[in-house]
């Protein structure tokens, strides 16, 4: 199977970000480590761009972020710790209907029912 | 790690977070995040395939198009950091740090910021209650002005004084303009009182009370080695970033 890139991801990142909390609060790195594993590797993502994406989830309160205060054997720089919020929760309720009815509507058009 | 690897990882978050216009601060936080990102991710390269230069490039693959990063970045700050970043630019710590000039640089701004809050707000309310005619609405507002504008200049200068005579253990200069700094507060007062009032004797007993005397004394030393001390820190972190070659 061919790996999905960044810009086929574009509009559906945030729900995947969401959702992989999910399963947990989680730091950057960790979250694309589950991105990958629930995508079976094929996903593809440029790493940078979640961090944007992480951040537009802040503002708009559906994460919370604390810098991680145990180092946990690292030396050097600080990652931040993202957990969903109750509002992440019900857009990722939003986001996962949302998708449901794209996959309906392109499947049917394609030739290929969701 | 070796330590021009480690400064090739900076590079690289450099070239994304530089371009962005946000608050100092902000920026700081992207730069940590994303070089915990990258010194996680160069580590799990070097583990896979050695050698150093060869996991540098892999993480910068990974990493993605600093470009592109930076505009999504931007993208990504809401009005509350876009409209932080105007207010840093025209608050944050002096950029050329605690000296003559750093001092100029932010009192212009104080006394701008003054000046025109003084017309927007005090001027108008004043002229409202009919307390005072338009010369004294005119006068009060440049009292005002003046003084916060010196007041601020003062302070950062006297501030880099300290800084750096704490700097060179100079525990004597240090005492002695931390005295004199508790001395600037009741002086400003006295010679603001004496122009409205042009009250000499009450307006010396008015700024240099006892209680007044002591309050100041106490506060403006700790006040302006921590204000040294604070904007201090925030320089040179932020200097360490911006002194990276990132073209």
């Amino acid at each position: 199977m061919k790996t999905i890139h960044g810009d086929q991801l574009r509009g559906h990142l945030e729900t995947m970000i969401l959702a992989s909390l999910e399963r947990g609060e989680a730091h950057g790195l960790e979250i694309l480590g589950r991105l990958e594993t629930s995508g079976c590797g094929l996903l593809r993502l440029k790493e940078g761009s979640l961090y944007p994406a992480l951040y537009r989830l802040e503002a708009a309160g559906q994460v919370h972020a604390v810098w991680e205060t145990e180092p946990h054997g690292r030396r050097g720089a600080r990652r931040r710790i993202y957990r969903l919020t109750p509002q992440g929760k019900r857009r990722l309720h939003v986001g996962r209907a949302e998708w449901k009815q794209f996959a309906q509507v392109i499947g049917a058009i394609v030739g290929a029912p969701a | 790690m070796n330590e021009p690897f480690s400064i090739q990882l900076k590079i690289l978050v450099e070239r994304a977070v530089r371009p962005v216009r946000a608050s100092t601060a902000r920026k700081m936080q992207m730069r940590e995040e994303l070089l915990a990102h990258v010194t996680a991710v160069f580590e799990d390269e070097l583990a896979k395939h050695p050698p150093e230069q060869w996991a540098l490039e892999a993480t910068a693959r990974r990493f993605g198009d600093p470009a592109e990063l930076t505009a999504q970045l931007q993208d990504s700050l809401s009005r509350w950091s876009r409209l932080n970043s105007h207010l840093d630019g025209w608050w944050g710590c002096p950029p050329k740090g605690l000296t003559l000039r750093g001092a100029v640089h932010y009192a212009y701004r104080v006394g701008a910021t003054t000046a025109g809050l003084c017309l927007l707000v005090l001027f108008p309310v004043t002229l409202m209650k009919g307390q005072v005619g338009i010369v004294g609405g005119i006068t009060l507002s440049a009292v005002m002005t003046l003084i916060l504008t010196f007041f601020t200049f003062g302070l950062i200068l006297v501030s880099s004084w300290i800084y750096l005579a704490v700097g060179r253990r100079a525990w004597l200069a240090v005492i002695t303009i931390a005295a004199l700094a508790g001395l600037f507060p009741p002086g400003l007062q006295f010679a603001a009182c004496a122009i409205i009032s042009a009250d000499v004797a009450w307006s010396f007993n008015l700024a240099f009370s006892w209680s007044s005397l002591a309050l100041s004394l106490l506060g403006m030393p700790l006040a302006m080695v921590g204000l040294a001390y604070g904007f201090d820190r925030e320089l040179r972190q932020h200097q360490e970033w911006e002194n990276l070659l990132v073209d």
